[in-house]
């Protein structure tokens, strides 16, 4: 009677009474445990558990914004912006400037952009076009995810006319590094009109 | 006697100081137990809400993914056991009913060619409601394709109104509509 033992040390009397006492504290503990009150933080999700769960959506959630900026820094030819969005190993992999180029890291990213676009200056009342981002599939597996989308480029026509011209897709590994997702693989594809 | 009186006054005793115990572990961790479980319960229940709405936003882009890319068998097991689609082309139930009727309607389309596409669609304005296993959402759907000249052209635009459910844990279609917008379906209208 490993109980009784250990309630003698407690209370006194003699070995009955202690066989009683201590009877009656596990029945205590019996009944506190059906009133279903004992074991509450038992059947609640274990803490690490909800919280990678929170994570992973919030990571969705920033990516998403990741896949958003990428466009809007590029429309308004923020190319410093565009380029940090990149992990330092991270590269673009496409066709840019009539050949296919693979630029690694933020200033790989950036001196690619510059070659082939110069340092443009993006004026807000002379916008020239603009990319709409669409169709994000997106997978988060702890500080790694994949992500696939689609981008339609609408451009300013001769006669101030709002014209689709171009549309693709990206296929997208990304990195979490020091708590911020960032590519570390992007791969773009034109599909309409076809590369040549 | 006295023994049995004795004996009485302790079993007494000792139920008396076991219900205090038991009270006392009741008043201790009872009530910040069940407050932090109901808590935790609602919170579990927040973050499963959010991941299911981000799973059926998968669920409507994969839509778009596998139709432009003509994966045909993808695309049906995206609906469910008893899932139906309506919309231009008529109307199927379940994944064979589905990917039947694509096949018939696809039956003279080329096949997919990554480097000449033909066409796809933006999947855009999701307005996603969960409740419980089922879930509703309405979308926008427009069409792109590529003209005989090489040049991208919006050429359909429509809509969708859904309604899910969790089978076997994973999010389907139980029925999709697909109505057209734009041009207007009705034959003379325009």
């Amino acid at each position: 009677m490993k109980w009784g033992r250990a309630v003698s040390v407690c209370l006194p009397g003699d070995s009955r009474t202690r066989a009683v006492v201590a009877l009656g504290a596990m029945l205590g503990v019996a009944v506190a445990s059906l009133a279903g009150l004992w074991p509450a933080r038992a059947d609640s999700l274990p803490p690490a558990s909800l919280a990678a769960r929170v994570q992973a959506v919030e990571g969705a959630n920033q990516i998403r914004d990741l896949l958003i900026s990428y466009g809007h820094l590029f429309d308004v030819r923020d190319l410093e912006g565009y380029s940090q969005l990149f992990a330092p190993n991270g590269t673009w992999n496409g066709n840019f400037g009539g050949s296919y180029v693979t630029a690694r890291g933020p200033a790989g990213v950036l001196a690619m952009m510059v070659r082939v676009l110069g340092t443009p200056h993006y004026d807000p009342e002379k916008v020239t076009g603009f990319h709409l981002m669409t169709n994000f599939l997106i997978h988060v597996q702890g500080d790694h995810a994949t992500a696939w989308s689609r981008w339609t480029y609408f451009a300013r026509g001769k006669h101030n006319e709002l014209v689709p011209s171009l549309a693709g897709h990206y296929d997208d590994a990304l990195v979490r590094v020091n708590g911020q997702w960032k590519f570390e693989r992007r791969e773009v594809f034109r599909d309409i009109p076809p590369e040549k | 006697m006295r023994s049995v009186r004795s004996m009485r006054w302790l079993v007494g005793t000792g139920l008396v100081l076991s219900a205090l115990a038991g009270g006392a572990l009741v008043a201790m961790h009872a009530p910040p137990a069940a407050a932090e479980s109901s808590a935790a319960r609602s919170l579990a229940a927040r973050v499963q809400r959010l991941e299911d709405e981000e799973a059926i936003r998968n669920l409507l882009v994969e839509y778009g993914h596998d139709l432009d890319t003509q994966n045909l068998v993808g695309y049906s097991n995206l609906f469910a056991k008893d899932g139906t689609w309506t919309g231009g082309i008529g109307s199927a139930q379940g994944p064979a009913g589905i990917l039947a009727m694509l096949q018939k309607a696809l039956a003279k389309a080329p096949p997919y060619d990554p480097n000449k596409v033909r066409s796809f669609h933006l999947m855009t304005n999701f307005y996603i409601h969960v409740d419980g296993n089922r879930a509703t959402a309405s979308s926008k759907w427009t069409f792109f394709a590529r003209t005989p000249d090489n040049k991208l052209m919006p050429r359909l635009a429509g809509h969708y109104d859904d309604v899910f459910v969790r089978e076997d844990g994973q999010w389907k279609f139980l029925s999709r509509v697909a109505p057209h917008d734009i041009p207007n379906p009705t034959p003379g209208e325009k």
